[in-house]
């Protein structure tokens, strides 16, 4: 089971690669990136091209992170 | 490192690429690649156009395909020299042949057969390997990978790693290398482009949904979830496969081992099989011969010596195998009866003329070879052939079955987008309703896809159509990228081409919607790789005329009247020109267009010169160059023909001083600067196409130095130069003109003196010519031949001349003597199809009908066909009200189907057929009738939807067409009608003209809307079917025409009628 999100968090990155985000005051350190994908999404509605990264944390949660290209960066799900 | 793409689509791939090659190659080019192959899915159709581009470029081309296998998977295959090429050929025939013309699917086994000299790429995700990796198969992956190594060797086999970004990539790429490690072959990389640039994502995006026929909102498979399909630069391409440099490597690996792999210099036409021991040289020389016998019957020294020339031209340039084969074909129509008529720039070869494929006798019209063929042009024959289009196919079936199927096959044309088509196809895929696209596409006028924009501005029927502009603006743009784009592959109308050695190793071929088989490139293209395309065309004027020449000689063969000979029309006919001169000309070949029409009135023609010289005029060029008043002036002696060199007055003389046709151009560089007819040729050439201003300066230097030298005055010179150059591109070939000038004097004839079988034809050889059936059909009445209605006992597959019976001849009181009608085809009916109208004639042959259930109980006809026959009156002479039948046709069928079975009480089944039919409805009212005949025929047979009109019209002083005609010219009025055929030709001054024919119950009336009266009334003028035209009446020569001041809807609706 996964539970949308879709909230802004902070991430902080290695050269493109996310290695950890903030998210609800508490840090989440990336341990694995499971899986990496580029979406463009829904261009004929202006939707910015995003790149998905289904992450393992320390905590062992797993976690999927859309890093939009304008620069912003979403807490997209988080799997059960 | 350099990196070389090898796995890249083009919009080849129909729908499944977005960039035009020569972008591809610049954006190759700026890479500084030495080498590009391109990839398209099941086809080579870009190979010609890449291979020159490349090789132009300094860029290797090499070509391959991304081909659907019989398993369902994709495979990349790129050829590595001409035998690859042949073998790429052999399997894209054979993938085509076992699967289907949309699927086609190349058997495993013909990979292994045709595997020489071509190298296996496993393709993308849909390759056979990394599908079965990404199903977690690696044991599957590794046995299909074996089997394409044991195909090809392991040399020859690379397993393609391409970095996507889409999930699982890393996971593929990985065990793609692992395997090729375990089995000893390479990888390579490449990025299976789609476009050049990730911008043209969308375009690429929407293409595929026109292609699944999705929309951008809907999910499917084949649409990619990312735009990283583009042409990534070699450095990208090395920084994405830093783990795997080995990958890259492979890219140049191939690329050099790949050779270019057309042989454009080849010539592939087959040898005629001519008599043993004679050369065709020699054949051709003796068929001249004995034909310049029989069509000169002395061969004079000038006769002699241009045959000899235009012979030593055909051996010079090895073709004469070509003149041949055009021969033999030729022979074949004639000794079949199948009507054709040579035309073209080959009218100008007295040796086509001698050999029976023409009848334009170019020596003593004194054309010019050399614009048909020159020594310095080597370019290929072309000899186009029109034939009855009812028999094309069977002269086409000759040429299979003299050849082998092996040999020939029909060329291909490419479908593109162009405005209205993108419109529509993109409309639909960005999810605009379709009726909604469809309205748009039809504001637009035919102009090329990235012409909208311009076209918004241009044209105030779609500038003031009140179309939200914001809701399309996406939909422009992509519809503009996507500008000449092929949509799909088609059938040339008439193109064939022989081979030599089996085509299959030249072009793939591959079935048609219609089923011929066909090449994978245009006529351009086939001419490139050494094949010779032979024209032969389908022209439905010659199916009309053999109509019209057998319907004339059934109603001869009744009164013993000698047989009707179209040959032999006499040339000098005074009724005919008198025809013509008046401008009423509608259903004569080339001659029947409003512009044609006005020239014909004023031209005041009385002789064939005329006749072509108008074949001539009336095309965009001519017109553009204001070329028609001068001449009509000169040709009335208004205006005296001046000439800047006496020398350019025996060339000029059959025009009035007007430099009107191509062949005039070639004369007077020949005669005025000394060029050879081959250098003259490129002179016409370079003014016909008028491509490059640099070109025409040179060109212009070297005829006015040679004339110079030749003796002309240096300023004499110029001024022929610069008279040339006024008419650049404006020129028509002279042969191509007389040959349809021809056709067009002798169905003049036919129209003036057989109108009613010239009809008849035409209305029978339906859609041909520049009018709908309706206004034939009104021509014929204005001409008092009454249409018939289609009757269920006397109408039949055609339209057919019927004598008048008293009963009707009372009816039409002004039929001519002897009083002919045309009778409605039961063709005609909307929903008739073939079966079903042989089912009703050969059952009528029996017996003719009694009734509309006689008719039900002996025929098995749909309902649609049957309610469609009664609503256009077809069963009037049975029983006159058609809405009783109407009424009565579901009983009918009904109690037909049970007496069909046996029954214990076959007499009260009678009994209740008879006391059901007892009940009475009332008929239909003439509108509704009138109506009824025009959905189901296309025409009205008795009455025009004016004279409805008409009493209203009356009283707001609208004139009829009739009224039109004894009116005064420079009185303002107005008049209404039916638009026929609005359109606006090209003009000089760039201004908008439309020319447009008001049809009414009394024939028509021609009318001219100015730029300014079409920018205040365009919207209404393209979209109205009616209009009502105030303005003032102007004659020119015999004809009448309203300048239009005002244009106003004419709202059917409004009028009871």
């Amino acid at each position: 089971m996964a539970r949308r999100v879709k909230a802004p968090v902070q991430v902080t990155c290695q050269g493109e690669q996310p290695i950890a985000f903030l998210w609800q005051g508490q840090l989440y350190k990336i341990v694995n990136i499971i899986e990496s994908w580029k979406e463009c999404g829904e261009w004929w509605e202006k939707a910015p091209e995003i790149t998905v990264y289904q992450v393992l944390t320390a905590t062992q949660g797993l976690y999927e992170l859309h890093y939009q290209a304008t620069g912003q960066w979403l807490l997209y799900k988080i799997y059960d | 490192m350099d990196f070389i793409h090898l796995h890249v689509h083009s919009p080849f791939s129909f729908l499944d690429g977005a960039t035009p090659l020569p972008t591809l190659l610049e954006r190759v080019a700026e890479f500084g690649s030495s080498a590009l192959a391109i990839t398209d899915h099941n086809n080579v159709s870009a190979a010609v156009q890449f291979h020159k581009l490349a090789m132009s470029m300094g860029i290797k081309p090499i070509q391959g395909v991304e081909l659907s296998l019989e398993n369902g998977h994709h495979l990349v295959v790129l050829a590595q020299n001409p035998k690859g090429y042949a073998n790429l050929c052999k399997l894209l025939s054979l993938a085509y042949q076992a699967g289907d013309r949309l699927n086609p699917q190349a058997p495993l086994a013909a990979l292994e057969e045709y595997s020489q000299d071509l190298i296996l790429l496993s393709g993308c995700r849909r390759g056979e390997v990394p599908a079965l990796i990404l199903q977690g198969d690696i044991q599957a992956a590794e046995r299909a990978a074996q089997m394409y190594i044991d195909m090809v060797g392991r040399d020859n086999f690379y397993l393609e790693l391409i970095w996507d970004f889409l999930p699982h990539v890393h996971r593929l790429n990985e065990a793609l290398v692992q395997l090729a490690a375990k089995l000893r072959v390479k990888v390579v990389a490449t990025n299976n482009v789609h476009y050049a640039d990730k911008r043209d994502f969308p375009l690429h995006d929407t293409l595929t949904c026109i292609r699944t026929l999705t929309q951008v909102e809907d999910v499917h498979p084949e649409r990619s979830l990312n735009a990283e399909n583009y042409l990534k630069s070699p450095a990208e391409m090395a920084r994405l496969f830093a783990e795997y440099p080995k990958a890259i490597a492979s890219t140049q690996e191939i690329a050099q081992r790949c050779q270019p792999a057309l042989d454009l210099t080849r010539h592939l036409f087959p040898a005629f099989p001519v008599p043993t021991g004679q050369s065709a040289a020699a054949y051709l020389r003796e068929l001249t011969h004995q034909g310049a016998i029989r069509r000169y019957h002395t061969i004079t020294p000038p006769i002699r010596e241009r045959l000899e020339h235009e012979l030593s031209i055909i051996t010079r340039l090895q073709v004469e195998d070509y003149f041949l084969v055009m021969w033999d074909i030729a022979c074949f129509a004639r000794q079949n009866g199948i009507r054709y008529a040579g035309r073209g720039s080959a009218a100008d070869s007295a040796v086509v003329y001698c050999l029976g494929i023409t009848e334009v006798d170019s020596i003593t019209r004194g054309l010019l070879f050399e614009r048909f063929l020159s020594l310095e042009r080597a370019q290929k024959p072309d000899i186009d052939i029109d034939f009855d289009a009812r028999y094309r196919d069977h002269v086409a079936q000759y040429v299979y079955d003299k050849y082998g199927m092996e040999h020939v096959a029909s060329v291909c044309t490419f479908n593109t987008f162009r405005a209205r088509s993108a419109l529509r196809d993109f409309g639909k895929a960005l999810g605009f309703p379709a009726a909604e696209v469809n309205s748009l596409a039809k504001r637009f006028p035919h102009v090329p896809a990235d012409a909208i924009q311009a076209a918004m501005g241009k044209f105030p029927e779609i500038r003031k159509s009140s179309i939200p502009i914001w809701r399309y603006r996406q939909l422009f743009r992509l519809c503009e990228k996507a500008a000449g784009f092929p949509r799909f592959i088609g059938t040339h109308l008439g193109g064939l081409i022989i081979c030599k050695e089996p085509l299959t190793t030249v072009t793939p071929l591959q079935p048609a919607a219609k089923g011929v088989l066909i090449t994978q490139f245009d006529k351009d293209d086939v001419e490139d790789l050494g094949l010779i395309k032979l024209d032969l065309l389908s022209l439905r004027t010659l199916s009309a005329v053999e109509d019209t020449v057998e319907s004339i000689n059934l109603s001869t063969s009744k009164t013993g009247a000698p047989s009707f000979c179209y040959e032999a029309i006499p040339l000098d006919d005074t009724a005919t020109y008198q025809r013509l001169n008046s401008g009423k000309t509608i259903g004569a070949f080339q001659l029947e267009s409003p512009a044609q029409r006005a020239l014909q009135a004023r031209l005041a023609a009385d002789n064939m010169e005329d006749i072509i010289a108008s074949v001539a005029l009336i095309r965009p060029g001519p017109i553009q160059g204001n070329m028609v008043e001068p001449f009509i002036a000169r040709r009335h002696g208004q205006e005296k023909p001046t000439y800047v060199h006496p020398a350019l007055e025996p060339i000029l003389a059959k025009t009035y001083g007007v430099v009107l046709y191509q062949e005039q151009v070639i004369q007077i560089a020949t005669t005025i600067a000394g060029f050879t007819p081959g250098e003259s040729d490129r002179l016409r050439r370079v003014m016909t196409h008028f491509r490059s201003q640099k070109e025409m300066d040179a060109i212009g230097e070297e005829f006015i130095a040679k004339a110079i030298a030749n003796g002309v005055e240096p300023e004499v010179a110029k001024t022929i130069f610069s008279y040339i150059v006024g008419y650049a591109g404006y020129g028509f070939c002279e042969a191509h003109a007389a040959a349809f000038g021809d056709t067009a004097y002798k169905t003049s004839y036919l129209l003036e003196h057989y109108p009613a079988h010239f009809y008849a034809a035409i209305l029978s050889n339906q859609p041909m010519g520049f009018y709908p059936p309706n206004t034939i059909c009104l021509e014929a009445r204005r001409r008092n031949i009454p249409i018939l209605p289609p009757d269920i006992n006397i109408s039949t597959h055609q339209f057919t001349v019927e004598e008048l019976t008293s009963q009707d001849a009372g009816k039409h009181a002004a039929a001519t003597s002897p009083k002919l009608g045309i009778r409605v085809s039961l063709a005609q009916v909307a929903a008739m199809d073939s079966r079903s109208l042989q089912e009703i004639l050969s059952t009528r042959a029996e017996e003719p009908y009694s009734s509309l259930r006689d008719f039900c109980q002996r025929t098995h006809l749909k309902t649609d066909i049957i309610t469609n026959l009664i609503l256009c009156g077809a069963f009037d002479s049975l029983h006159p009200n058609r809405r009783q039948l109407l009424w009565d046709l579901p009983r009918i069928q009904k109690l037909s189907a049970r007496l069909l079975q046996p029954s214990l009480f076959p007499d009260e089944l009678e009994e209740t057929f008879r006391s059901d039919s007892e009940y009475q409805v009332p008929d239909f009212s003439p509108k509704e009738k009138f109506i009824h005949e025009y959905s189901v025929l296309g025409l009205n047979a008795g009455t025009h939807l004016m004279a409805f009109l008409r009493p209203k019209l009356k009283q707001q002083h609208i004139a009829s067409s009739q009224e039109l005609e004894v009116c005064p010219p420079g009185e303002n009025v107005s008049a209404a009608g039916i638009v026929i055929r609005p359109h606006r030709p090209p003009t000089k001054s760039g201004r908008t003209v439309v020319f447009l024919t008001l049809e009414d119950e009394f024939g028509m009336i021609d009318v001219t809307i100015f730029e300014d009266m079409y920018q205040k009334y365009g919207h209404i003028i393209f979209t109205k079917p009616a209009l009502i035209i105030r303005g003032r009446l102007e004659q020119r020569g015999n004809a009448k025409s309203i300048i239009a001041r005002r244009v106003e809807a004419l709202s059917l609706s409004q009028y009871s009628y």
